[in-house]
């Protein structure tokens, strides 16, 4: 599992690139993540439109060549708006992975270290937040906090937290076992030292894999919480929100609410397939159970 | 013993867990700017009477700790409080729950009768054209939202064939064969995403089957394939995927909200989500309450059906 890790800077990275690159799928699955990425940063120089402007005598158009996804009950360019939802999407699933990784790791991390009371308290802690449905902690937490992209990030980022700490803290355990943490404990390195340059680097590569694998499921959660009414506010544009809206004007104009859709099922199983292959890349032994 | 040992210390944990919710249930009335006095006024101003009665009720002038005893104590008679609106939480909740599980079924069902066949066929077709394929649906099951899917099925479905209603509900009790008729949509658009995680575990389970010595023995002893895999293959790789079918089950609970929202569905879900939007936060704390409860309960079956089933579960 550490092969890939041991090595340094570009070899190492090249490494990886080649291994996935024999996976196939999951290299495909990274470059459709990629474009779509792209294609959200690029948003202002792809389109000439602006996400958010109305034009009241321009609503309901059907796709053509000057809006090729056609325009929404307000006049708005639907292809505009899916690409800069791209942006929402990615920055709501990015800032909720951060929070999950920089509460989880350091829980998980004292946790499996120091075990006994501390391990005890915040695993029975992770239970108590893991026996709630992620949506329904999602939703409870934007009950007291508000609603709005922000805080739908917050939410998630909150809800995962416990998964986080309670993988890390597994890592630990097996790491802290290992006789290279036994002689930096013999030549005298103190706890704070030994968990932050011994056992957080060796036993970091699970959460990675899982955080490229959580990822899409970001996408999909601010999706489904901005559907719902609790995220991104109009007019800023989300595809959750714009699925939404569509609905009301499904049988007239399908186009707001499809195109939406589609593009965020391309970044979700883009992002899907490449944490796939990269989990197996980084644990090789999976490979063969498919 | 062990086995009861196990279970005796899974339901003191469990114990445990269960009070942790209830706390966090409790607290996020006092987390809300304004107190519990404001959430349980959200609409009008309350008079002073009514805020005495509400102190007097639930103990709000004493120790938190205290508040939330007596909280616990309402709450384990059954008495939830009443919704801003008036009625008692627990009756809606009681009016609701049914359509929510009767949907919950429903998709569990869709998800298995299409999930399990599949990823059987996969595994038997290991390395195929059809393992490929069967891989490449499952995984566009899991990765297409659901609330895209019940959009794409309401479009092709209600408005373009007319061929089934795109919202509403009818009970089976009433007319079953336009309850089903209302069922199929709901339950398709989400039992699609469980049937894809339901088939990814048949398969690798029944990969790992196929391979051990037992059902090489089978054919080796010159049964036929067929013979081989059902039942032998399938019933020994079924521990994982019942696993899978119970926590599915429960994660399930949080898609619902969703769902019911869009197919306009009186579930508990629906209800959640009307009370977050009404501000209606006693509504919000019961049916949290419920839903932790349910999810909770099906864990907690689906931890000891596991250890009843796998002999070979180490009890720590």
């Amino acid at each position: 599992m550490n092969s890939g890790k041991r090595q340094t800077g570009s070899r190492g990275l090249r490494l990886f690139f080649h291994r996935l690159r024999r996976q196939g799928v999951p290299y495909f699955g990274f470059w459709m993540a990629v474009i779509m990425i792209l294609i959200g940063l690029a948003a202002p120089i792809i389109t000439p439109y602006d996400p958010t402007q109305m034009v009241s005598n321009n609503t309901f158009q059907p796709p053509s060549f000057q809006h090729p996804f056609g325009t929404d009950d307000l006049g708005r360019d639907v292809l505009t708006r899916t690409i800069y939802g791209a942006r929402i999407s990615l920055s709501v699933a990015t800032i909720a992975l951060s929070i999950a990784l920089i509460l989880g790791v350091p829980l998980g991390l004292i946790s499996g270290y120091f075990g006994r009371y501390v391990d005890a308290a915040i695993m029975r802690f992770a239970d108590i937040l893991l026996a709630f449905p992620d949506v329904l902690l999602a939703l409870l937490i934007i009950v007291i906090i508000g609603r709005g992209a922000t805080n739908v990030a917050i939410a998630i980022g909150i809800a995962w937290t416990p998964h986080y700490a309670r993988l890390m803290r597994g890592s630990v355990l097996t790491v802290k076992e290992q006789e290279y943490v036994e002689a930096a404990r013999a030549i005298g390195q103190t706890s704070p030292s030994i968990l932050r340059r011994v056992i957080l680097p060796n036993s970091i590569a699970p959460v990675v894999v899982m955080a490229t694998m959580t990822i899409s499921h970001g996408i999909l959660a601010e999706a489904a919480l901005s559907f719902l009414g609790l995220g991104t506010m109009p007019p800023d544009p989300s595809w959750g929100l714009m699925m939404n809206t569509g609905r009301l004007f499904l049988r007239s104009a399908p186009w707001i609410a499809i195109f939406p859709g589609i593009f965020c099922a391309i970044t979700v199983l883009g992002l899907a397939l490449f944490g796939d292959g990269l989990n197996d890349v980084m644990n090789p032994k999976l490979r063969r159970e498919g | 013993m062990a086995l009861l040992s196990y279970l005796a210390k899974r339901i003191l944990t469990s114990v445990v867990v269960l009070l942790g919710i209830s706390v966090i249930i409790f607290m996020t009335i006092h987390f809300l700017p304004g107190g519990p006095v404001e959430a349980f006024f959200s609409l009008t101003q309350p008079t002073p009477e009514q805020v005495r009665l509400l102190t007097e009720k639930y103990g709000l002038d004493k120790p938190l700790f205290v508040q939330y005893i007596t909280w616990l104590g309402l709450v384990l008679r059954g008495d939830f409080g009443h919704s801003v609106y008036g009625p008692a939480v627990l009756s809606l909740i009681a009016e609701r729950l049914p359509a929510t599980l009767y949907l919950t079924i429903a998709v569990m069902l869709v998800a298995m009768a299409t999930g399990i066949p599949l990823g059987v066929l996969a595994a038997v077709k290991r390395n195929t054209w059809i393992d490929r394929l069967a891989v490449s649906i499952s995984m566009l099951g899991t990765t297409i939202p659901y609330f895209f899917t019940a959009i794409v099925l309401i479009l092709v479905f209600s408005l373009y064939l007319d061929f089934l209603p795109s919202s509403g509900y009818a009970s089976p009790l009433q007319n079953l064969s336009d309850s089903l008729r209302h069922l199929i949509l709901p339950a398709v658009s989400i039992g699609i995403l469980y049937a894809g995680t339901i088939s990814r575990i048949t398969r690798g389970s029944m990969i790992e089957v196929l391979q051990s010595g037992h059902i090489e023995f089978l054919h080796l002893k010159g049964l036929p394939d067929r013979q081989a895999i059902f039942p032998h293959a399938v019933k020994n790789a079924i521990i994982p995927i019942l696993t899978v079918i119970g926590l599915s089950t429960g994660q399930l609970l949080g898609g619902i909200v969703i769902i019911e929202q869009i197919f306009q569905w009186p579930g508990i879900g629906n209800l959640l989500l009307f009370s977050i939007f009404r501000r209606d936060y006693p509504l919000v704390q019961g049916v949290t309450l419920v839903y932790a409860l349910v999810f909770f309960v099906i864990n907690l079956v689906t931890d000891v059906m596991y250890a009843f089933l796998n002999p070979r579960i180490r009890y720590d």
